[in-house]
């Protein structure tokens, strides 16, 4: 089992959730025959994240039901039991995901999570567990030295990208391919660097970013609470486009 | 049908020539030339740009699930 962690630092809304997402549904499908179970979605945001909020599909879904809030706070005793399925049929067949999510707000350290994902280790077997965490100050992750992989995701944004940078360096695994997401072609340059936005993402993570432009329609589907590849083909949207690109360039990396 | 035009024209001004009718088969001639050495104006037709009608996000509500294939 694989843990990649999807982060932006201390920055939120860089789309780290849309390409978590996105790509662990990518990948579920296409290891749908290698595992019961290919893909784990942790949502780790507190009181109900937007990648839980679209595989439960409705908000009043999500309540009332036990959470990984519940265990975090001692009253459930298993963590499993806060643990879905979320099951796709398509016209090539179904596939199914496996997701967890925070409720509401509890403290989650690195012995909640390191536990966590002991038992989806022991019990589910699957190939990859996807961890999508909110914004936290660097040194305060409890993902830091719990994870296999971590992939940096920037805007073109010169204080999203420099506190990346720096918390890339805190997480201590090894980082996969940064992405540089939202990025509009017409404004390729970086007035505060005065170089392209692909070379100071380069710059800064000694890689160059796989690019995922600025895509209108990503954003239609997220009003309609719909995740994005399920829904949009890569012919009318660059941007799911690009994630499906980054989801292939991920299962070859962690084959 | 121009061309057509321009070739009866022809062929008519060269007869009424041979029938001796010069004052007559002249114009004719020169019509005839004008009517097929003059191009003509091809009006150009306007392309219509095919208009890309982006989803809205009550269409891509309704669209079915279609396998994320990567």
């Amino acid at each position: 089992m694989k843990k990649l962690l999807f982060f932006s630092g201390a920055k939120g809304g860089t789309g780290k959730t849309t390409l978590a997402l996105n790509t662990a549904v990518l990948l579920a499908y296409h290891w749908r025959d290698a595992a019961h179970y290919p893909v784990v979605y942790l949502d780790l945001t507190p009181s109900l994240g937007t990648g839980a909020l679209l595989l439960v599909g409705d908000i009043i879904g999500a309540w009332g039901r036990p959470s990984l809030s519940d265990f975090l706070a001692g009253q459930l005793a298993e963590p499993l039991r806060a643990f879905y399925l979320r099951r796709w049929t398509t016209e090539k067949g179904p596939f199914q995901i496996v997701f967890a999510y925070m409720a509401r707000d509890a403290p989650l350290t690195k012995r909640h999570l390191s536990l966590i994902l002991d038992t989806v280790e022991r019990r589910l077997r699957p190939r990859l567990v996807i961890i999508d965490m909110p914004p936290v100050a660097a040194g305060e992750s409890p993902a830091a030295g719990a994870v296999d992989y971590v992939v940096p995701v920037v805007t073109p944004d010169a204080s999203a990208i420099e506190t990346t940078k720096t918390f890339t360096e805190v997480l201590g695994a090894p980082r996969l391919r940064p992405v540089l997401n939202m990025y509009i072609p017409d404004y390729p340059v970086s007035a505060v660097h005065a170089a392209p936005w692909v070379k100071v993402v380069q710059d800064a993570f000694g890689e160059e970013p796989h690019v995922i432009p600025y895509d209108k329609l990503l954003q239609a589907a997220r009003q309609a609470l719909e995740i994005e590849v399920l829904k949009l083909k890569p012919t009318e949207s660059p941007g799911v486009k690009a994630i499906i690109e980054y989801a292939r360039y991920l299962s070859t990396r962690l084959a | 049908m121009r061309r057509e035009l321009g070739l009866l024209l022809n062929l008519a001004s060269f007869v009424i020539l041979a029938a001796g009718n010069l004052w007559v088969a002249a114009p004719l001639y020169a019509a005839s030339i004008a009517l097929l050495l003059i191009p003509q104006k091809v009006k150009k037709e306007e392309k219509k740009e095919e208009v890309r009608k982006e989803p809205t996000p009550d269409e891509i509500k309704r669209r079915p699930v279609a396998a994320p294939e990567i």
